[in-house]
């Protein structure tokens, strides 16, 4: 019908991922430089509560006085860091999993695809909220309690993928040739099987940026440090008469997740390549969990 | 019939160990929470020493752990799930009192999701890469992208706050409750914002199953087969295409209710909506710790529960996947 459409469609996808990774470079840059764009300390008191944009205070000021900019500048340096550590955390434990489970196989893999399926089921975000609440809102727990409920998506992927590779000519090769298990894994059959999980554990890093803000706005987040989630539970208040104190960090936890899902959804574009056909679907895997 | 019933009872025997191990969690939980167990089970709440050795009795905190934990699983499983100081009220009860309200939320949204998920989905899916195709995509990342609770704000400063078309918060008027049909009305119009935010999410998630699937099933043998036969495009994309994809919709839908559930804590916090989300807001906020492993344990066993009926029913609509 409409054939001659879809290659417009598939050269979109592929561009998620540059818009992806310059929204994601953007928000680093001010990350890592936040103690020398930031002009205040984000939690010193000021003297004008409530203040609109201005030369003066960027983004305006809180109901404490304080610089919305400041906030938001460390705002972005938190949000960055718990998205990264508890992704990777994630990732190196669904890697381990889903190892395992591949190349083993039998009984070990049957139990580990039943652990994965409960912790898959489990409503995280519901589960991070209980957790923090009862054991105190460290960040590190935090950055921990989700790292610690992310990693199935990134074990399933790795597993299919140690399984259509395991049995491939080149693993074959490297068997008959005398190697050891533990080098034909981390040698052969690893590098081969990473690709598609490096696509899940973008997109878990936008996930783990949407449930830290979701904790922090129910004013469950670490109190010593700034976060996008504890400015918009503050702005509530206030939504009659200062919008620049929903506006900035709300755009901030968007534009953050915004950045890494195209990332993830980019590469998967690209890594499908010319294969794809043109029923595919470029938006987020819809059976996984929506946390926040 | 047979491996139907094989498969859901299978399903079912791996919901109980999860089921036991949620339990357990809250129970951990409670037990490594910092402090005096006693103000972890009563609330953090001046309570007297009469109520203190009641708990104390109650749970068994001079026995060892054990024990007490199969005196809590006792207790949770008859339906007990302690008492709140702070609200002077059994837990279970305040939970009763809150679940209609978060019932009618999650429902009306996920039917609102549903329907325009269906109707946008096929436009989108009739022609691939058009204007309503691109767009409805480029509106499902934002979807996916989107905290709940900032769309909150956003919707309430402009239609609350700005235009003043829909009131901000709550379920009814405070000043003017009303009651009969009057009554219906205005809980419908204090849904509507809520309703809105919370289906943003799964409207996309429909949108793009119903899309990938209409594409996928115009493409497919029957199609071609009914276009030989002279079939319109429009009765094949509708009675044919569309029937076809709607089984993955009905399985998503039903996985994500659970999730979705779930999701009502933060919604039901910007709106001050009074279901069981607030409620465990607002037991966060006093720590009402009884309230909270009771809306924890209650939720996320909903998913548990709602997540084996969906596979049950998928088992059921499509027998394939008992085999």
């Amino acid at each position: 019908m409409t054939a001659n459409r879809v290659p417009r469609v598939r050269r979109a996808e592929r561009q998620y991922a540059t818009v992806g990774a310059v929204i994601v470079a953007v928000l680093l840059v001010i990350a890592v430089l936040s103690p020398w764009i930031a002009k205040h300390d984000p939690f010193a008191l000021g003297e004008t509560a409530l203040a609109g944009p201005s030369a003066n205070a960027w983004f305006g000021t809180d109901n404490l006085g304080r610089d919305v900019w400041s906030q938001f500048v460390y705002g972005a340096r938190l949000s960055l860091t718990v998205g990264v550590v508890a992704a990777l955390i994630g990732s190196v434990i669904g890697v381990g999993v889903g190892t395992i489970a591949g190349v083993r196989g039998g009984v070990t893999d049957a139990l580990l695809m039943r652990l994965t399926e409960a912790v898959l089921i489990l409503p995280r975000f519901i589960v991070a909220v209980a957790v923090v609440a009862f054991l105190g809102s460290g960040i590190s727990r935090i950055i921990m309690v989700i790292g610690l409920m992310s990693w199935p998506g990134v074990a399933r992927i790795v597993r299919a993928e140690v399984m259509k590779v395991k049995n491939l000519e080149f693993v074959e090769a490297a068997r008959a040739s005398g190697l050891g298990r533990a080098s034909i894994v981390f040698r052969e059959i690893l590098p081969n099987s990473l690709g598609p999980a490096i696509v899940v554990a973008s997109l878990d890093i936008g996930q783990a940026i949407l449930v830290e803000a979701g904790l922090s706005f129910l004013g469950l987040g670490d109190p010593t440090v700034m976060s996008w989630g504890t400015m918009l539970n503050n702005s509530q208040r206030f939504l009659a008469q200062a919008w620049w104190m929903a506006i900035f960090p709300g755009a901030g936890i968007f534009l953050s997740v915004l950045g890494f899902n195209m990332l993830g959804e980019g590469l998967r574009a690209s890594r499908r390549g010319t294969k794809r056909a043109r029923n595919g679907s470029a938006a987020p895997d819809a059976g996984g969990e929506v946390a926040a | 019939m047979n491996s139907v019933l094989r498969y859901s009872l299978g399903r079912a025997a791996q919901s109980i160990p999860l089921l036991l191990a949620v339990v357990c969690a809250a129970f951990a939980l409670v037990k490594a929470s910092p402090g005096d167990p006693v103000t972890a089970l009563a609330g953090d709440f001046p309570i007297s020493e009469e109520y203190r050795r009641e708990v104390e009795s109650r749970y068994g905190l001079d026995q060892p752990w054990p024990v007490q934990l199969l005196k809590y699983l006792g207790s949770v499983v008859r339906g007990d799930l302690g008492f709140s100081f702070m609200n002077n009220e059994e837990v279970s009860t305040l939970i009763w009192q809150r679940l209609g309200p978060t019932v009618l939320l999650t429902g009306g949204a996920m039917l609102l999701a549903s329907i325009g998920g269906v109707v946008v989905g096929t436009l989108a899916a009739r022609r691939p890469g058009g204007v309503v195709d691109v767009s409805s995509q480029l509106a499902a990342f934002a979807a996916y992208a989107m905290p709940v609770f900032w769309l909150g704000q956003l919707l309430i400063m402009l239609f609350a706050i700005k235009l003043g078309w829909l009131p901000a918060g709550g379920m009814r008027s405070l000043r003017d409750p009303k009651t009969g049909f009057e009554g219906v009305l205005q809980v419908g119009k204090h849904m509507i914002l809520p309703a809105v935010v919370f289906a943003a999410r799964y409207f996309a998630i429909t949108m793009r199953v119903v899309r990938d699937g209409v594409i996928g099933g115009m493409d497919s043998d029957y199609s071609i087969a009914a276009r030989a036969r002279g079939v319109k495009e429009r009765r094949i994309l509708v009675s044919h295409a569309l029937r076809n994809a709607m089984l993955p919709v009905v399985t998503i839908l039903s996985l994500n209710l659970g999730f979705a559930m779930s999701g009502t804590v933060l919604i039901e916090t910007v709106f001050n909506w009074p279901g069981l989300g607030r409620l465990l807001f607002d037991a966060i906020g006093s720590r009402d710790y009884p309230v909270v492993a009771g809306v924890f344990i209650v939720l996320t066993s909903a998913v548990v529960v709602i997540n084996l009926i969906a596979d049950i029913l998928y088992g059921v609509l499509d027998p394939r996947v008992t085999e």
